[in-house]
């Protein structure tokens, strides 16, 4: 019995789960449409290692089908997300990194201004960010009374992550004036600016 | 009505700034845009007011400034026209 799922616009590792639950059924060929080429190596690399045959790959338009021939009825293996590369995401947006209020040195006034207009571009390019992180002196920006605020708020309502140091809010005691982002710590900033493409300003 | 300032010089541009900052005006420093020039610079956007107004405001507290323009959304597309 031959089947047919579509991942298109499946975000990862949902195509590898998708394909995942239809080997599963009574079938003996599965085909599995996908639109980027992070899911096709993800869901080959997947069929393979549960001891399956990848008969062919075609590449349709901008998307590839990909047929697999099941062999045997294997148990369900659990899969973890980080096996598969995730991050490899064609349509995902950069992590800026800012660690003080202004661009630059030299003149503190001049670096404020132009952190401001660079925030407000940021609202009107295209490649918006998908996550900005702010440390240390740039904790300001998100404050109450910022002039930067606005137009923050406005990038987080369009879907930018923002995430502030808790540490450096608590430090300029204005931990209580946060109007933007989430508060996060060194782990988790760690942990998404050693993972993920990064600016820092 | 969205006004943009341009100036000649970027220091023209922070002191209009401050000015406007001081007297608690609906007004920001935004990068020069470049339908106005490909030059680098930074411009003040007026969110609401008109030509006549920002030229006063200007003149009177002794502002320089190069072009004033009127910036508007024409059939989804932001066009400046120059103010003389």
């Amino acid at each position: 019995m031959k089947k047919t799922i579509d991942t298109s616009g499946q975000a990862c590792p949902k195509p590898v789960l998708m394909t995942k639950d239809a080997l599963v059924e009574n079938i003996d060929e599965l085909v599995v449409v996908v639109d980027n080429p992070a899911a096709k190596e993800n869901v080959s690399r997947f069929a393979t290692k549960q001891g399956h045959t990848i008969k062919n790959i075609k590449d349709v338009g901008t998307k590839f089908e990909i047929t697999i021939l099941k062999v045997g009825n294997k148990e369900e293996t659990e899969i973890s997300a980080e096996e598969f590369n995730c991050a490899v995401l064609p349509s995902k947006g950069k992590t800026i990194f800012l660690s003080k209020n202004k661009v630059g040195e030299g003149d503190d006034e001049l670096g404020q201004n132009l952190m401001k207009a660079f925030i407000y571009s940021l609202i009107e390019v295209e490649n918006t960010p998908s996550t900005m992180i702010f440390m240390n002196s740039a904790v300001k920006l998100c404050v109450e009374g910022a002039e930067a605020l606005p137009n923050l708020q406005k990038l987080a309502e369009s879907g930018v992550e923002m995430l502030v140091c808790g540490t450096c809010l608590n430090f300029f005691g204005i931990a209580e004036k946060l109007r933007v982002g989430n508060v996060s710590n060194m782990y988790d900033i760690a942990t998404l600016l050693t993972s993920e493409n990064t600016l820092t300003i | 009505m969205e006004i943009v300032i341009t100036f000649k010089l970027t220091h023209n541009a922070m002191k209009a700034k401050r000015k406007v900052l001081s007297d608690k005006l609906s007004a920001e420093i935004i990068p020069t845009p470049r339908e106005i020039s490909k030059e680098c610079g930074f411009s003040l956007l007026f969110h609401d007011s008109t030509s006549e107004d920002v030229r006063d405001y200007l003149d009177t507290n002794e502002l320089k400034f190069s072009k004033i323009y009127l910036r508007a959304v024409v059939e989804g597309v932001r066009k400046y026209e120059e103010n003389n």
